[in-house]
């Protein structure tokens, strides 16, 4: 009786196995197709058009970097406006 | 969080975009003091005039009348550097790919029409994009062509007999004229609509077209296909 249920619960936990594999196959393809719809409709991926990303930083090195390239930017693009505002009065006058 | 600085927009294109930000300003301004001498358009429908371009507080408030031999030599001269500044421009972008970043393909009208019902708040989902949403590629698409035919009407009605066969083209003088002031309509709506998004998208999208990049958090699902393989890093 002993060895019967001990076969019924190995046959089980096979059958169950299984369906779990089922379940995951199913799952992946799920997410593969999803991925290749996703892939499909984005005009950047159509053109293959390219990101350009750094090295990963930390926060403090991402926030020194960008304050520093936004202060010489910056200072580049005030100092060109004011030449333009300043070159149109002189032409003006 | 750890981050990613993303290049969002290379020098010369930042450069041109804000050449070209006080050069259609100006098109757009002296065009007003040359076309006060004439002020002829209007919205009509069934022959009834809904608005007339445009009314007299309009040109009082701006200081407008009698001004139409400056608008004339502002417009005549400043055209000819909106002209070469759109050439490099889209030299660049054919040269660099950057084209891949801005053109749009059949399907963007679709996606762009999701993106607009995103925008109004009515669907949730944001279609998949790379640097700029399928709204956006039709937009700034079509302003490049809108530039182009600017030029194209100007030109027919700048020199009309020399390029008659250009004015002949676009349906004589009269219609050049119409077509060329429609496009400077054009051109003040994509300008209100552009500087409305960006104030939504907020400072850092702002900051990025003064200093070309963007401090992205590194969880971002980044499209394998859509990396740069010598700078990209697959997260």
């Amino acid at each position: 009786m002993s060895e019967e249920k001990e076969k019924f619960t190995e046959i089980e936990s096979e059958v169950l196995v299984e369906k779990v594999r089922e379940l995951e196959l199913t799952k992946q393809k799920a997410e593969s197709s999803d991925a290749q719809n996703l892939e499909r409709d984005n005009t950047a991926v159509i053109l293959n058009e390219k990101r350009e990303l750094s090295e990963p930083l930390s926060d403090d090195e991402a926030k020194q970097q960008m304050s520093s390239r936004s202060r010489r930017n910056f200072l580049i693009g005030g100092a060109t406006a004011l030449a333009g505002i300043f070159g149109w009065r002189f032409a003006a006058r | 969080m750890a981050k990613q600085l993303e290049k969002k927009h290379p020098l010369a294109v930042r450069w041109l975009h804000w050449i070209n930000f006080p050069l259609l300003t100006l098109m757009i301004w002296s065009g007003i003091l040359i076309y006060w001498a004439n002020a002829v358009y209007g919205v009509k429908i069934f022959g009834y005039e809904l608005f007339h371009f445009f009314p007299a507080w309009f040109y009082e408030f701006l200081g407008v009348p009698f001004r139409l031999a400056e608008g004339l030599q502002l417009h005549f001269f400043f055209m000819w550097f909106f002209l070469v500044n759109g050439i490099i421009y889209v030299i660049y972008l054919i040269f660099s790919g950057e084209w891949r970043a801005i053109l749009p393909v059949p399907g963007s009208f679709k996606r762009a029409a999701l993106v607009t019902l995103h925008d109004l708040h009515i669907v949730r989902k944001l279609p998949a994009q790379g640097k700029y949403n399928d709204a956006q590629r039709i937009a700034y698409t079509g302003v490049i062509l809108m530039g182009a035919a600017s030029v194209v009407t100007g030109l027919a009605i700048y020199k009309p007999l020399q390029l008659s066969w250009l004015t002949s083209i676009l349906g004589g003088y009269e219609w050049a004229r119409w077509q060329h002031f429609w496009l400077m309509i054009a051109f003040v709506g994509f300008f209100v609509v552009h500087i409305a998004q960006v104030a939504l998208a907020g400072w850092s999208n702002f900051r990025s077209m003064i200093m070309g990049y963007e401090a992205v958090d590194i969880e971002t699902k980044i499209p394998a296909s859509s990396l740069n393989d010598k700078e990209g890093v697959a997260v």
